[in-house]
């Protein structure tokens, strides 16, 4: 069976008003700061979170930020509109957040990435790649796989089956039975959303499996997660890193202890202010 | 405003070797896979010993 993805994606759930008004707002070159506080306000939620976040060590700053006005100043408008388009499409699948399906629960898969992305931003920022955006590549790469689970439950569930049973690649199995890569439909639905390019750019480059450092972060990223009981979907086959990417990105194990440390740090942290 | 040098307890160690052991049965075999087994195993004891050596006052790493 085939699935026609444009036609997935016209079937994406739909943002509240006021978080699509605040988005599309977002994608002007500059929008005042009073103009996207009273967005924000609007936003209870996500504005929120935004203030928990700009306090993590995620953005690392030196004094609090009290109020979303700080926060807009001091985060400046470019940072600010990745951590909306962020929290605004976790907000968007919150009510996926619960339910076991197909071997899966989401629950589940939402911890998987978010460990996959702090682990990714910290050995980015070690290798002087775009920390921002392999964060936000790896927290999304699976989404696409909620989204097709929507779409086709029951093809979804013998691909999982096929995957845990005969350790195959689930992005193999997926297409193999749907027709669609999943991470590309990922890249699908973010830029779909209008995203900044550099994050859908790094998500597509997980779909092609590109022989970059970015996807090789990412990819050793996703299987410490798994590794650290965090998996994606249990029993699942991931593909195995090689012997020169292994060496790229972990070039020491007092390296690999200093990323992991910090990864865990900021996991901690994130899965209370974004996941909830 | 947080722990920037988190360790692992005995409890935290143990658990996490576990889900390591665990994960990695399906790729015996594999040589990349085990040195990052080896690399993960040993970032874990790193980071646990790290507590102990800073509870007898040698410092951490």
């Amino acid at each position: 069976m085939t699935i026609d993805m444009s036609q997935i994606l016209d079937q994406l759930p739909p943002f509240s008003p006021s978080v699509k008004m605040l988005m599309q707002a977002m994608e002007a070159d500059f929008v005042e700061p009073s103009k996207l506080e009273t967005l924000l306000l609007s936003c209870p939620v996500i504005s929120g979170r935004v203030l928990q976040i700009s306090n993590s060590s995620f953005y690392g700053l030196s004094r609090q930020i009290e109020s979303l006005r700080e926060a807009i100043v001091i985060l400046g408008q470019g940072t600010l509109r990745g951590l909306i388009y962020t929290l605004s499409v976790i907000k968007n699948f919150e009510q996926a957040k619960g339910d076991e399906q197909n071997g899966f629960s989401f629950d589940v898969l939402w911890k998987h990435s978010l460990y996959s992305a702090c682990l990714s931003r910290t050995l980015a920022e070690a290798h002087n790649e775009d920390a921002s955006s392999l964060f936000t590549a790896a927290l999304f790469q699976h989404l696409g796989l909620i989204v097709l689970n929507r779409v086709d439950e029951i093809a979804v569930r013998e691909a999982v089956r096929v995957s845990q049973s005969e350790h195959r690649v689930l992005v193999e199995s997926i297409y193999e039975h749907t027709g669609v890569n999943y991470i590309e439909l990922s890249y699908q639905a973010l830029e779909y959303w209008h995203f900044p390019q550099d994050i859908c750019n790094a998500i597509r480059g997980i779909a092609c499996v590109e022989n970059t450092q970015a996807v090789s972060l990412i990819k050793t990223s996703t299987l410490v997660a798994s590794a650290f009981n965090y998996p994606l979907i249990n029993g699942l086959y991931l593909p195995p890193i090689s012997s020169a990417e292994l060496q790229g990105v972990f070039p020491g194990s007092h390296f690999a202890t200093k990323c992991i440390n910090e990864a865990d740090i900021l996991f901690e942290q994130l899965a209370k202010d974004i996941l909830g | 405003m947080h722990d920037d040098n988190r360790r692992l307890t005995e409890v935290e160690l143990s658990v996490r070797k576990a889900g390591i052991d665990s994960f990695f049965e399906t790729y015996e075999g594999n040589t990349a896979m085990a040195e990052l087994k080896s690399i993960l195993l040993a970032s874990c004891e790193q980071k646990h010993d790290a507590s102990a050596s800073e509870v007898s006052g040698e410092g951490g790493d």
